[in-house]
C-alpha cells in the first residue's frame, strides 16, 4: 500500500502526517485532525457539506485526494472562530445566527464556506449572484431563504450598509412569546463544533459495514462468512442468527427484521453486518461474504400486488395489503344525484426521498452498567427503546437510546434501520461500534414518500357547493410496513381537504411490493390526497367560471364544522387564513380559467426574477423572452397537530437552579425546526427569567422524561405545553416558599425578566436570591414536572368516524410561476403561504419552517423522483434524484396567522408539516393558468409539461381543422 | 455501495514533456485534471487506475491568452479562471455560458477547460456503484456485455455530456495535444467519436494542452436543458454562433451537447435575406431532430431530449438572427 507524507498548512498551523494514497482531503480532515466542522453529506461533490478553502478557493474536500493538497494551504470552518465555540465568529457566521439562517445544521458549515467565498470574491455582490454562486451547496430544511438573507446582512455590514451591532446585539425582549428569539443551538452550527453522530469517535471504537440484498425478492440459501472472518482486522460478522429476541421493528407493524430473515424483500435489504478495527478491512470483508440467493417472482406495483396469485410478500399478509381505512359520512350516491356536475379524475404521485444532508449513522457500545446503548440521530427513541427491549430480550432499563443531533429527518429517521444491528453488533465485540451510511446507502435503503393514485369523483352543486366526494386512494407502501398504517389514515381523514362536505366516501389502501419500503415524510400522507382535492377545486372552480377563492370561501368550514369523521369542530380559521393570501399576495380576482398573461397582479416586487444562468455579465439577454408565459395558482390545506387518532403525551421535568437559571429536561428532539429554542422560551417565560438561562437536558432515555416522537407536528405542542405545565409546577411550590418568607400571599407574586417581586411593593428579588432563599432559607429544592395529554380517540373501525386531533391548523397558498413553453421548464417565482399555527412562540422559527415546507413541496411538485427499475433504485445520490438548489427557489412570502388553541395552556398549534401541503396544488394549478395545461401525475417534469403542451396543440389544431 | 477512493500512486508532473513520460511509463496511469468527474467514478470502481497524473502543477497548460488573432485557452485552466474573463464573456458569449452553467462554483474552482472537453461519457447504467452494477449484470462500458440502453446494439451508448464542447465546436475550435511525438493540432469537433465506450480520440500517452479559437467578436449562445439551476450535467445543450453575412443574410454554427456519445455538428445552410423565416427555422428545427440521437441514458425521457434541443436550438438561433450581428 502507498503511502504519502503530507505538508500542509492547516487553519494556520502546520501539519504533516503519512496517509495512504487513497485518503480523500475529508477524511484527513475528519480522521487524522479531528476537524469534524467539514461533514460528508454525499461523497460525490454534489452536497457542498465538505467545502473548504484550499489556497484560497472554495473546494469540495470529498473530491480531492489528498495527496494534492500536499503543500497546500488549507482553511476549514474552524478555523473562522478560531478552532474554538468560545471564538469571535465572523460576520457571516453571526448573520448566519440572527437570521435563523440554520436548522438542522447538517450543511451550515459548507454554507458558511460558500458564503464567506461569495463575499471574499466579490464584497458587493447581489442577491441573484449570491444565489448563484452558493449554487452548489444544498440545503434540505430552509429553503434557502434565510441563508441569502444572512449573506446579505453579512456584505451590507462588511460594507458599513448596516452598523455591525446588528450581528452582536439581540433586541431585548420582555415578552419572550412571539419574539424571534435568536436560536440558543445556533453558535454550535455556524461554528461546526457540533457533533453529529457520524463526527463521534470512542475509544475502542469498530466500524461497521452491512451487506446488502441485490435482488428485490429471494430466500436466502445459505450464508458463508467464514472468508470474511480471515480479513486481518475483523472482529465479528452477525447474521439473522445473531438476534437474541423477538425479531422485528417497525412504527405500526413489526414486520420488517433487523436483518433479512430467510428471504430479502427488497433491493438494499441489510443480509449481514461487519465489525472491524477500520473501514477498509469491514468493507473488504463485507465483499468476501458468499450468499446464495434462490430469486422468487416480485411485485413493483399496486395492481399487481393486489390482483390475485401475486408474489406474496409477507406471509401474514396473503393478499399484499398493509391497511385498509374507510371513512363514510352521509350518502355519496345521493350527494352526486343532487349534483349539477360530478368531476371524475385519476391522480398519481412519485415516491419521493428525504435527502436528509445527514446520512444515517449511529454507535453502538454497552456500558459499565451492562446497559446497551445505542447513540444516534433517532426521531423517536422513545420507541426504539421499546423495540430494541424485545429485540434483544433484555428488560427495558437496560436497553438506552440517545439521540445525537438530528441532521435533518422530515420523518425519514423514524425507522429503526439500524440501530438494532449496532446494538447487536456491540454486544456481541464488547466494543463501541459506529456506522455511517454512504449517500448511496441512506436513499437506497431509507423509507420513501409513498407514491398514491388517487380515483377522484366530486359531485358540485350549480352554487358551488360540494355535494359528495369519492376518494379511492392507492399507495405503494413497498417491502415493508414503517408507518404506512398511520399515512393512510391520515391521507383519508384529511384527504377531502377542510370543506363542509354531507357526503363523503374515501377508501385508502397500503399494498406491499417488493420497492423500497415507503414510510413516514412530511405530512404523512396529507399531501398526496390534499394535493388532488385541490386540484379538483380548481377544476370545478373553471366549470363554473367562479375564482378559486371563492369556491374554497363556499365550501370552506367555519366555527361548527362537522369533519369528514363526523368530528365537531368549535374554532376554525380557515375563512380567516384564506382571506390573508388572498390580500397578501394581490390576488386579482377572477374565473380559475387560464388566464396567465392577461392577470395584472403579476410580476410584482414580491417575487423573485427568473434564473438565467450568467445573464448578469451579459450585454444582451442570452436568448429571447418569447416562449414564456407566466400565471398563478392558489390551494388550500388543513392539518392536525399531534399523533392521530391515539391518545398523545408528553413529560417534562424543571429544576429552578442556582443563580436563578433553570434545567429543562425533556425527551425532545431538536431535528432541525428550532425547538430547543421554543422550549426555552416558554420556560423563561413562565419561570420569569431569560432564555440564554434555560439549560435543556440532552434526550436520553435513560435521564430524561418521555415526549415521544419528533413528528406528527406535535413537538411545540405536546412538549412546550408539557414544559409550561412543569414550569408552573415549580413555580407553584417556589412561589409559596417565596410568598412565606415575605410573608404575603402566593398570588401576590409576579416573576419576569430574572426578577421576583410582590405586586404593588417595592419587595423585589433577583431569581438568583430567590433561589438561595428557596433553598437555603426555607430547605426546598424548586423542582416540578408536567405531563400534557391530548385526549384524541381512534377512529371506527367501519365509518371512520372519531376525534382523531383536538387542534387543527389550516393553509392556503398562492404561486406565481414561470412556465417555458419552448422547453417544458418551470420555474417559481413567488410563493405567498398564510398559514394558522395556533399563538405563535417565535415568528422567525414559524417562517423558517415555512420556506423549507415550500421549496420541498416545489421540488416535489416539480422535479423530485425516486426512480426505480425492478426495484433497483436508480437515482440513489444527489446528481440523479433532483432536488431544489439555491437558484430554484422562489421569493417567500409567509403570512402568520394567529388562532390560539383554546384547548392547550400555551395556545400554540404547530407548522412544521402543513407548510408544504398546499405548495403542490399551488403550483400544479399556476402552471395551468399560465400555460393552459393540467397535469395530474407528479413531478410536473419538463418532459411532462411540454407533451401536455404538444397535445393541447394538437387538440387546438385539431379542432380547427373539424371547425373548416 | 460506494467504496473508498481505491489506492493508488500519485505524480505530479511540472513540464507536459514529464507527464507524457510518465503516462507513456505505465498502462495503467491515467491523467488527473480537477478530479471532479473521474475521482467520484473511481470511487465507484470505474477504473483500474494504478498512477494518477496530476497536471495542476504544470505551468505551461495554465495560460490563457486573448489576442487579436486568436484566444488560446490552456487546458488546465479552471473553470472559474475563465468564467472570471470578461473579455471572453463579452466577445464569446457562449463559451462563457457553457462554463458558468457547468456544475458549481465549488466544483469550477477545481474543474479545468481541459478536464471538461475530455470528460467521461455518462449513463444511469454506468455512472453507479460497483454494487449496483453488479448487481445488475455490469454494462457494455465497463466490465459488461450488453448495453442495458439499446441491448440489440453492439456499442455503448453513454452520452457525452460537457458543456464547453459544444461551445467551443461552434466557435470553430482546435485542439491542442501532445505526445511523444510532439504536438498536434486537430480541429475540436474531428477530436470524438460516436462511442460512448471509446469517445475520444486521443491515446493514452496523449494529453489534451489547449484549445484555442480566432478571435473574431461573434454573436453566439449556449443553453442547457436541466431540471434545476445549479449542478446538474446537461440533459442536452446547445451552442449557436450566429454571424451577419455579406449580403445581410445569417450563418450559423450549431453544436449540441448531451444527446449522443460524441457533441453533434449540426450543418446548416445560410438564411439568406429573402428567405421565408418560418420555413428555414422549421427546417432547422426537424435537422436537429434528425440528427441527434438521444438514448434512455438519463433519468428525462430520451424523447423529450429530442424534442426539447430542437426547440431551443430554433429559439436561440431565431434570437441571435434577430439581433444582427456584431
Amino acid at each position: 500500500m502507498s503511502e504519502h507524507l503530507i505538508e500542509a498548512t492547516v487553519n494556520g498551523r502546520k501539519v504533516r502526517k503519512t496517509v495512504k494514497a487513497g485518503t480523500r482531503l475529508i477524511d484527513f480532515l475528519r480522521d487524522d485532525l479531528q476537524l469534524t466542522g467539514t461533514k460528508e453529506g454525499c461523497g460525490a461533490g454534489e452536497c457542498g457539506t465538505c467545502s473548504v478553502f484550499v489556497d484560497g478557493k472554495l473546494m469540495k474536500s470529498c473530491l480531492m485526494p489528498v495527496s494534492r493538497a500536499d503543500g497546500t494551504v488549507i482553511e476549514t470552518v474552524e478555523n473562522l472562530s478560531g478552532g474554538s465555540i468560545l471564538g469571535e465568529r465572523t460576520a457571516v457566521q453571526k448573520a448566519f445566527h440572527k437570521m435563523g439562517a440554520s436548522q438542522c445544521g447538517y450543511c451550515i458549515p459548507g454554507m458558511v464556506m460558500a458564503a464567506t467565498a461569495v463575499l471574499q470574491d466579490n464584497p458587493q455582490a447581489e442577491r441573484e449572484e449570491i444565489k448563484e454562486r452558493m449554487g452548489g451547496n444544498i440545503c434540505r430544511c430552509t429553503g434557502y431563504q434565510k441563508i441569502i438573507d444572512a449573506v446579505e446582512l453579512a456584505r451590507d455590514v462588511a460594507n458599513q450598509i448596516q452598523p455591525a451591532g446588528v450581528l452582536d446585539t439581540e433586541e431585548h425582549h420582555d415578552d419572550f412569546i412571539g419574539a424571534s428569539v435568536w436560536r440558543i443551538d445556533a453558535p454550535g452550527k455556524v461554528t461546526g463544533q457540533l457533533k453529529y453522530a457520524g463526527d463521534m469517535v470512542l475509544p475502542g471504537m469498530l466500524e461497521m459495514q452491512v451487506l446488502r440484498s441485490p435482488h428485490a425478492h429471494a430466500r436466502i440459501v445459505s450464508i458463508d462468512f467464514s472468508s470474511a472472518l480471515e480479513v486481518p482486522g475483523v472482529h465479528a460478522v452477525i447474521t439473522a442468527d445473531d438476534v437474541p429476541g423477538t425479531d422485528g421493528y417497525g412504527v405500526f407493524v413489526h414486520d420488517q427484521p433487523v436483518m433479512a430473515r430467510g428471504k430479502v424483500r427488497h433491493v438494499g435489504e441489510a443480509v449481514a453486518a461487519v465489525a472491524a478495527d477500520d473501514l477498509q478491512a469491514a468493507k473488504e470483508a463485507v465483499r468476501l461474504i458468499r450468499v446464495v440467493y434462490e430469486q422468487l417472482p416480485a411485485v413493483f406495483d399496486t395492481d399487481t400486488a393486489k390482483a390475485p396469485g401475486a408474489p406474496i410478500v409477507h406471509d401474514y399478509a396473503p393478499e399484499n395489503l398493509v391497511k385498509h381505512i374507510p371513512i363514510r359520512k352521509g350518502d355519496v350516491d345521493a350527494g352526486f344525484a343532487e349534483a349539477s356536475f360530478v368531476l371524475e379524475h385519476t391522480f398519481q404521485t412519485q415516491p419521493v426521498e428525504h435527502a436528509y444532508l445527514e446520512p444515517e449513522a449511529g454507535i453502538g457500545y454497552v456500558d459499565a452498567d451492562g446497559v446497551v446503548t445505542v447513540h444516534s440521530p433517532s426521531q423517536n427513541i422513545t420507541h426504539h427503546r421499546h423495540m430494541l427491549a424485545d429485540i434483544l430480550d433484555l428488560p427495558i432499563n437496560k436497553v438506552r437510546m440517545i439521540m445525537s443531533p438530528v441532521g435533518g429527518g422530515f420523518g425519514g429517521k423514524e425507522d429503526m434501520l439500524y440501530q438494532g444491528m449496532l446494538a447487536i453488533m456491540a454486544m456481541k465485540t464488547g466494543r463501541p461500534v459506529r456506522l455511517v451510511f454512504t449517500r448511496e446507502e441512506s436513499i437506497t435503503v431509507s423509507a420513501k414518500r409513498h407514491p398514491t393514485r388517487i380515483q377522484y369523483r366530486m359531485g358540485v352543486a350549480k352554487d358551488g357547493r360540494i355535494t359528495a366526494s369519492q376518494l379511492k386512494c392507492e399507495s405503494d407502501g413497498g417491502a415493508y410496513g414503517c408507518s404506512t398504517e398511520g399515512v393512510m389514515r391520515k391521507m383519508a381523514i384529511l384527504g377531502p381537504g377542510p370543506y363542509d362536505i354531507p357526503n363523503v366516501k374515501i377508501d385508502t389502501y397500503g399494498y406491499y411490493t417488493n420497492n423500497t419500503p415507503s414510510g413516514a415524510f412530511r405530512t404523512f400522507g396529507a399531501m398526496q390526497s390534499e394535493f388532488s382535492t385541490e386540484v379538483m377545486l380548481d377544476l370545478a372552480a373553471e366549470k363554473l367560471q367562479l375564482d378559486p377563492f371563492e369556491i374554497r370561501r363556499i365550501n370552506g368550514m367555519r366555527n361548527g364544522a362537522i369533519t369528514h369523521t363526523k368530528q365537531k369542530l368549535e374554532s376554525v380559521s380557515f375563512q380567516r387564513v384564506l382571506e390573508a393570501a388572498r390580500e397578501g399576495s394581490r390576488w386579482e380576482s377572477g374565473p380559475s380559467s387560464s388566464r396567465g398573461e392577461q392577470r395584472k397582479d403579476l410580476s410584482g416586487t414580491d417575487i423573485r426574477p427568473p434564473c438565467q444562468l450568467g445573464a448578469r455579465f451579459m450585454s444582451t439577454k442570452p436568448e429571447g423572452e418569447f416562449g414564456r408565459v407566466r400565471g398563478r395558482g392558489m390551494a388550500a390545506s388543513w392539518y392536525g397537530i399531534a399523533r392521530t387518532a391515539t391518545i398523545d403525551r408528553a413529560g417534562a421535568w424543571v429544576e429552578l437552579d442556582d443563580g436563578g437559571t433553570a434545567k429543562v429536561l425533556t425527551g425532545v428532539t431538536e431535528i432541525g425546526e428550532g425547538i430547543l429554542t421554543v422550549l426555552a422560551q416558554v420556560a423563561a417565560d413562565e419561570l420569569g427569567i431569560r432564555p440564554e438561562n434555560i439549560t435543556i437536558g440532552d434526550n436520553d432515555t435513560a435521564r430524561s422524561p418521555e415526549a415521544a416522537h419528533a413528528g406528527a407536528t406535535r413537538q411545540t405542542y405536546m412538549i412546550a405545553n408539557a414544559v409550561a405545565l412543569a414550569c408552573r409546577n415549580v413555580r407553584e411550590r417556589f412561589d409559596a416558599e417565596i410568598a412565606a418568607f415575605w410573608e404575603v400571599e402566593p398570588d401576590q407574586l409576579e416573576a419576569s425578566n430574572g426578577h421576583i417581586r410582590v405586586r404593588e411593593t417595592n419587595k423585589s428579588m433577583t431569581m438568583a436570591e430567590a433561589v438561595a432563599v428557596c433553598k437555603g432559607q426555607r430547605g426546598v429544592v424548586p423542582v416540578g414536572s408536567g405531563s400534557y395529554t391530548a385526549p384524541h380517540t381512534g377512529l371506527d373501525p367501519v365509518d371512520g368516524s372519531g376525534k382523531p386531533w383536538q387542534a387543527y391548523v389550516y393553509g392556503c397558498q398562492v404561486a406565481e410561476v414561470e412556465v417555458d413553453t419552448v422547453t417544458g421548464e418551470v420555474q417559481v417565482l413567488g410563493v405567498w403561504a398564510a398559514h394558522d399555527v395556533g399563538r405563535v412562540i417565535n415568528p422567525q422559527g414559524v417562517e423558517g419552517q415555512i420556506e423549507g415546507g415550500v421549496v420541498q413541496g416545489l421540488g416535489q411538485a416539480l422535479m423530485e423522483d425516486y426512480q426505480q427499475t425492478d426495484g433497483h433504485a436508480v437515482s440513489h445520490g444527489f446528481d440523479k434524484y433532483i432536488l431544489p438548489t439555491s437558484l430554484d427557489v422562489p421569493h417567500i412570502n409567509s403570512i402568520i396567522i394567529e388562532d390560539p388553541d383554546p384547548l392547550s395552556p400555551l395556545g400554540a398549534k404547530g407548522i412544521g408539516e402543513p407548510a408544504l401541503v398546499p405548495t403542490v396544488p399551488a403550483i400544479i394549478n399556476a402552471i395551468y393558468d399560465a400555460a393552459g395545461i393540467r397535469l395530474t401525475s407528479l413531478p410536473a417534469t419538463p418532459v411532462k409539461v411540454l407533451a401536455a403542451l404538444r397535445d393541447k396543440k394538437r387538440m387546438r389544431e385539431g379542432s380547427l381543422e373539424a371547425a373548416e | 455501495m460506494v467504496e473508498i477512493l481505491p489506492n493508488f500512486k500519485l505524480v505530479r508532473p511540472k513540464t507536459v514533456e514529464q507527464a507524457v513520460a510518465m503516462l507513456a511509463r505505465s498502462e495503467s496511469a491515467k491523467l488527473c485534471a480537477g478530479g471532479t468527474d473521474l475521482i467520484v467514478n473511481m470511487r465507484h470502481g470505474l477504473s483500474d487506475v494504478h498512477t494518477l497524473v496530476e497536471i495542476s502543477q504544470i505551468n505551461e497548460m495554465q495560460e490563457l491568452d486573448l489576442d487579436d488573432d486568436r484566444l488560446r485557452i490552456g487546458a488546465g485552466v479552471t473553470l472559474n479562471e475563465l468564467a472570471r474573463s470578461n473579455e471572453i464573456a463579452k466577445s464569446f458569449p457562449a463559451i462563457h455560458q457553457a462554463c458558468v452553467a457547468i456544475a458549481s462554483p465549488n466544483h469550477r474552482n477545481c474543474a479545468t477547460v481541459g478536464g471538461n472537453l475530455c470528460l467521461d461519457t455518462r449513463c444511469l447504467f454506468y455512472n453507479q456503484s460497483h454494487w449496483w452494477r453488479k448487481s445488475n449484470d455490469y454494462c457494455l462500458k465497463y466490465r459488461g456485455t450488453i448495453c442495458h440502453v439499446a441491448p440489440k446494439g453492439n456499442r455503448c451508448r453513454a452520452a457525452f455530456a460537457g458543456d464547453l464542447a459544444p461551445a467551443l465546436i461552434a466557435c470553430r475550435a482546435d485542439i491542442e495535444i501532445t505526445g511523444p511525438q510532439g504536438k498536434r493540432v486537430i480541429a475540436l469537433k474531428d477530436f470524438y467519436r460516436e462511442d460512448g465506450a471509446d469517445h475520444l480520440k486521443l491515446n493514452s500517452d496523449e494529453i489534451v494542452t489547449a484549445v484555442s479559437v480566432k478571435s473574431t467578436a461573434q454573436n453566439s449562445a449556449y443553453k442547457k436543458i436541466t431540471v434545476r439551476g445549479a449542478l446538474d450535467f446537461p440533459l442536452a445543450g446547445v451552442a449557436v454562433v450566429c454571424n451577419q453575412t455579406p449580403d445581410d443574410g445569417r450563418s450559423f454554427s450549431i453544436a449540441i451537447t448531451g444527446t449522443n456519445s460524441s457533441p453533434v455538428v449540426i450543418d446548416v445552410p445560410e438564411l439568406k435575406k429573402d428567405d421565408n423565416r418560418q420555413d428555414f427555422f422549421s427546417a432547422l428545427g426537424n435537422l436537429v431532430k434528425k440528427s441527434v440521437s438521444p438514448q434512455r441514458t438519463t433519468t428525462i425521457a430520451a424523447h423529450y431530449r429530442r424534442l426539447s434541443i430542437a426547440a431551443i436550438t430554433v429559439r436561440l438561433a431565431k434570437t441571435l438572427s434577430d439581433e444582427g450581428s456584431k
